[in-house]
């Protein structure tokens, strides 16, 4: 195990809200890119926000639902009358993958600098920075019209630059399943491990096909992450004028109306990504919304902030 | 200052302007179709598709087909930039011809004073005239340039009145304009029909200044009665002269402005300024045989005025009253009297018949019709079925022909003038016209010689229409 300095938190660089998606893409290459995020919100070297079960003692956190009960301090508990459960700095050999979803809609720019599916990119590819100089074995796949396994988590010289490469090749088109994909990479794991998936969370059959492959991988112990990417205008808060509609994944559907004057649109989204999150936390999955006009440092900062001390990101 | 030729078209111009934006208004597009991966959540608003939409990517399209519009009206308009004019010209109109009468220094001489004459803050434009030997209207600033041109036959008033108002309409700096006229006036250059035509060639009054005494005088049909100087009034003056055998001609009511006095200026003969008339015939409109000609005329028929008038009647001139309603038009024929020829004026555009307002040419000889106040012979008696004074006729190719057939025929004795003699005091108040303003705007006289418009804003148009063409095409694709 590597000795690891001690943690100062994880406190973005105060420039880090100048790093727009729009800025971002304007540097190229995602290896820049994830660099420059990276250096926003990690000054020096910071202990790794991934925390896990590996042999070191870290810390103890609050118990939630979904939290192994193996991991328990009982002896905490007999003092304090509270649970709390032992947090380890997480073994190099975890493996996690990053799953990002290139289906039709995560094409949508909208009112954004950026697609959905470039932002994720961009978050992907500060995670796989952040999580490979932890000492993660770090993969990708995409769930597309088809799980596409791109490269199995390794931790080796170059692997961060097969990734990012990885990364730019991924094109949004047809229509994802993110539940089947979140299967085939559970099953794709040895052992558990930590899946990303960076999506926007919309599926044709609603959000539990998705909650219930989160709850199989939980099941077998997977740490599973979930980054929700989404633009204003989908989520209703910047009005969309009156125009003939239709989901990317389902173009002969179209619905004339007008988001702007439907104040009912905006709730419903909400609804949809509310019962999202409460299912992906009763499942003790973690759930980080992000919408395309945000910085991504001080987003990313925010997160992995609360990450390493313990504590669930806003939803 | 920019002017317009048919203002007319700039208001269709804007109309047809208005139609695009109304229909740009009016247009109703469904919706443009956009992606949204939330589409889910909609609830579908039928209103959506029946809302008339706006459509920000077609407004250059609309601001190109508006000035499509409002360009090539204002190019059929007629639009031309007219210079500022702000300089008071004076015009020295030089008859040149009046060299082989008076002599080049003479003449030379008579320009100069009267170009020192001119008020101070005149400018002074000198417009030269001849008939070249060519017979062409020779026109020159300086006069001198066509003491050596001068040709056959001499040049006319109406020459001279033509050069005028060429030259001044080509002025472009001139706002106000008074001329001077240096000629010798002579029956030389006496145009018939100028009486008539003296306003329309040049709407003002022009200072006529003879350039020297005539080298022949004649005026061999004037008794010392007639050419007695008379005092005229400015409503009514009567002419009278003799013939050549003593014989008077009695013009009655000749008030200024009557149908008779601007006949008679048709003729060559104005009234006015005349001898004293010693015998006075006029026609009694009381009289039963004046009602029975007005009957007549107004029935359509054609009058023919001969023998003796009655006699002891009142200077209100030659009665000719038009009738109620204008009758059915008729051959347009000048009857003289018994025994000549009729003249046929069919050349001359003319309603036909006795139309309303036409003029009875009918001057007495020794109780005898004629048709001028020289003597005419045997005298004859006119009736015209069109008007003399009619606009569109004082233009007509043939109506100076007219007016020379109707002396030729009339006043046989009348070619007998010495072209030599000195104009008459009418004759030359015909071509002063001291009735007419004195100072006239030379922007009204002819076409503006500015910079016409029209060519450039027909450019702009196309390149206007190419820009349509293409937004349209690049809308379509």
């Amino acid at each position: 195990m590597t000795p690891r300095p001690p943690t100062h938190g994880a406190d973005a660089d105060p420039g880090a809200d100048l790093l727009t998606p729009d800025v971002l893409e304007g540097l190229g290459s995602l290896e820049l890119v994830a660099r420059t995020i990276v250096r926003g919100f990690i000054s020096g070297a910071h202990r790794s926000p991934f925390l896990g079960s590996g042999e070191d003692f870290s810390r103890h956190r609050a118990y939630q639902q979904g939290d192994d009960v193996r991991r328990l301090d009982w002896r905490l508990y007999a003092r304090t009358d509270r649970l709390y459960v032992r947090l380890f700095e997480e073994a190099s050999n975890l493996q996690a993958f990053l799953l990002l979803d290139t289906s039709a809609s995560m094409g949508f720019v909208g009112d954004g600098a950026v697609s959905k599916l470039r932002y994720g990119q961009f978050v992907a590819a500060a995670l796989a920075h952040v999580m490979l100089r932890s000492g993660d074995a770090v993969g990708l796949a995409s769930a597309g019209a088809a799980t596409g396994f791109h490269l199995p988590p390794r931790n080796r010289p170059g692997h961060l630059h097969d990734l990012l490469v990885g990364l730019e090749r991924l094109r949004a088109d047809g229509s994802g399943s993110s539940p089947n994909a979140l299967d085939e990479v559970g099953s794709a794991l040895r052992r558990r491990g930590r899946v990303v998936l960076i999506s926007d969370g919309l599926s044709e059959d609603g959000s539990e096909p998705l909650l219930e492959a989160v709850g199989r991988l939980r099941a077998r112990g997977d740490e599973v992450i979930v980054v929700r990417i989404a633009t204003r205008i989908e989520l209703g808060e910047r009005g969309g004028a009156a125009a003939r509609y239709f989901d990317p994944e389902r173009p002969d559907d179209v619905i004339a109306a007008a988001p702007s004057s439907d104040p009912g649109f905006r709730q419903r989204v909400a609804d949809y990504y509310e019962t999202l999150r409460r299912g992906l936390e009763e499942r003790g999955a973690e759930y980080v919304p992000l919408t395309t006009d945000q910085p991504l440092t001080s987003a990313l900062a925010g997160w992995l902030t609360a990450r390493v001390r313990g504590e669930r990101a806003p939803s | 200052m920019i002017a317009a030729l048919a203002p007319g078209f700039l208001a269709v111009g804007a109309l047809f302007a208005a139609l695009p934006v109304v229909l740009h208004l009016l247009s109703r597009r469904p919706p443009d179709r956009e992606a949204l991966p939330t589409a889910r959540f909609l609830v579908e608003d039928r209103r959506t598709l029946l809302r008339p939409t706006r459509r920000p990517s077609d407004l250059p399209l609309l601001v190109v087909r508006v000035l499509f519009a409002l360009v090539l009206g204002a190019a059929f308009a007629g639009l031309t930039w007219l210079p500022e004019r702000t300089e008071r010209v004076r015009v020295l109109l030089v008859d040149v011809d009046a060299v082989g009468e008076v002599g080049a220094d003479q003449l030379t001489a008579a320009v100069g004073a009267a170009t020192s004459a001119t008020s101070e803050g005149w400018a002074v434009r000198t417009v030269a005239y001849a008939r070249g030997a060519d017979g062409s209207l020779l026109t020159s600033h300086d006069p001198t340039t066509l003491f050596d041109r001068i040709g056959e036959p001499r040049s006319t008033a109406h020459d001279g009145l033509r050069a005028l108002r060429s030259v001044v309409g080509e002025e472009t700096r001139a706002d106000s304009v008074e001329v001077v006229w240096l000629l010798q006036p002579t029956w030389r250059q006496w145009s018939r029909g100028i009486g008539l035509t003296r306003p329309t060639l040049w709407p003002g009054a022009i200072q006529v200044r003879p350039v020297g005494e005539p080298s022949t005088r004649a005026a061999p049909t004037t008794t010392p009665e007639a050419t007695a100087p008379e005092a005229t009034t400015a409503e009514t003056t009567t002419q009278e002269t003799t013939a050549q055998e003593n014989d008077r001609i009695g013009v009655v009511g000749l008030a200024v402005g009557s149908p008779v006095h601007r006949a008679l200026e048709a003729l060559g003969r104005p009234a006015g300024g005349g001898p004293t008339a010693s015998t006075v015939i006029g026609i009694d409109p009381a009289t039963d045989l004046l009602d029975r000609l007005v009957s007549a005329a107004e029935a359509g028929g054609t009058i023919v005025l001969s023998g003796t008038l009655p006699q002891g009647g009142t200077h209100a001139g030659l009665p000719w009253r038009p009738g109620p309603s204008a009758p059915e038009p008729t051959t347009p024929t000048v009857l003289v009297h018994p025994g000549r020829s009729p003249l046929s004026t069919s050349a001359i555009p003319s309603p036909g018949g006795p139309a309303p307002g036409a003029f009875v040419v009918a001057v007495t000889e020794a109780g005898h019709p004629a048709a001028a106040y020289r003597p005419i012979g045997d005298g004859c008696v006119v009736y015209s079925a069109i008007r003399l004074d009619d606009p569109e006729l004082s233009s007509a190719s043939g109506y100076v022909d007219y007016l020379d057939d109707l002396i030729d025929v009339c006043s046989a004795s009348a070619r007998g003038i010495d072209p030599g003699a000195p104009l008459d005091p009418g004759a030359m108040s015909s071509l002063a016209r001291a009735d007419l303003p004195a100072r006239i705007a030379a922007a009204d006289l002819g076409s503006p010689a500015g910079t016409k418009l029209a060519p450039w804003l027909l450019l702009l148009a196309l390149a206007l229409l190419g820009c349509e063409v293409a937004l349209t095409r690049r809308r379509a694709a």
